[in-house]
């Protein structure tokens, strides 16, 4: 069943319509929770409430847009949203504990992933949209548009993401193997 | 250059009929070879970090248990019915305040004629004609006191004018 028809299901009142959409984007949805976020516990609560919310303003979707893409799109502000949150928290802790400079602590999230192994070793040095970026197009297998639909940046700008994300998880783990 | 090539083919959109002659390109160099070998390998580590993991059945039961808390909001009631549901203490508000600009408007446009000259003989109980002191026509002011008894002024100048 095609996602439109599933949503005119949800619309008319059938939420357990709602579980084939929740299952069928599941597992991208969560990796791509899981490469922003670093916690899969955190993943899980932050698709979750996208996933409500998203519900919750079915009636207000553009059934000629691309579903898939807005779904991810609302995710991943989500997690953003999260991280935010956190460095906010973070920031207001820091400041109240040193009076020293830190620079750069907070301009970019490099979270600490809760499985261990130098791939996720190396995944935390890339920059978010380079992470997303590069799982949602290895694990995903989305297109360089979707992927900047979802992201809010341009194809090009996807393609440099995905290279880049490449190019430093080669290097880091290129160095891990070393050490 | 291998490698400069291979950096543009990823960072730039090329049509299939290019693409096609750059993959051929590709199978057949070895360096060319070895570093679509070392993207595979990538890629394959990048699902395998990714790969599904064990609580990730547990969001549509998560989610369906968070849905019940929600009013779902279809395209048949798109205009909620919210707007119309006016609360009892509502109404109660809105009949005060109109009692209220009533009784306003009866103070401020029709004050209640307690005392002070009545307007004229007719709207009066008392009705003068004529008044005259020493011959000559007096002035006649009559006063309604709050007792509903009348007070009667007559007034004339001193040279009886």
């Amino acid at each position: 069943m095609e996602d439109n028809a599933v949503i005119q299901n949800c619309l008319q009142g059938d939420r357990e319509a709602y579980g084939i959409i929740v299952n069928r984007y599941r597992n991208n949805l969560l990796a791509m929770a899981r490469s922003i976020l670093g916690n899969a516990e955190e993943a899980l609560d932050a698709t979750q409430e996208a996933l409500l919310q998203v519900y919750t303003h079915l009636d207000r979707f553009d059934q000629s847009r691309n579903f898939r893409t807005w779904l991810f799109s609302i995710t991943y502000k989500r997690c953003l949203d999260r991280i935010r949150g956190k460095k906010t928290w973070r920031k207001a802790m820091t400041e109240l504990q040193t009076t020293g400079n830190n620079p750069g602590y907070y301009e970019e999230s490099f979270p600490t992933f809760d499985e261990d192994g130098p791939v996720h070793q190396a995944l935390s040095h890339l920059r978010t949209k380079e992470r997303t970026a590069l799982v949602l197009r290895v694990v995903a297998d989305y297109s360089s548009a979707e992927i900047g639909e979802i992201l809010k940046c341009s194809e090009n700008t996807v393609r440099v993401h995905v290279f880049n994300a490449k190019r430093k998880l080669k290097k880091q783990l290129g160095e891990i193997a070393h050490v | 250059m291998c490698k400069f090539y291979n950096l543009l083919y990823r960072l730039l959109p090329v049509r299939r009929i290019q693409a096609w002659v750059i993959d051929r390109h590709f199978s057949r160099c070895p360096l060319c070879g070895l570093n679509e070998k070392e993207g595979i390998r990538l890629d394959g580590l990048v699902r395998r970090a990714f790969a599904p993991h064990k609580s990730d059945s547990l969001l549509w039961p998560g989610v369906r248990s968070r849905m019940d808390k929600i009013r779902f909001v279809g395209p048949s009631h798109r205009f909620p019915l919210k707007s119309f549901r006016f609360p009892a203490w509502r109404w109660a508000a809105a009949g005060l305040a109109l009692l209220f600009i009533l009784g306003l408007n009866q103070l401020v446009f029709h004050p209640p004629e307690h005392s002070g000259p009545a307007a004229d003989g007719q709207h009066s109980r008392v009705k003068i004609n004529y008044a005259k002191i020493k011959g000559k026509n007096a002035k006649t002011h009559v006063y309604q006191t709050s007792q509903r008894s009348y007070i009667l002024f007559l007034e004339t100048d001193k040279n009886g004018g």
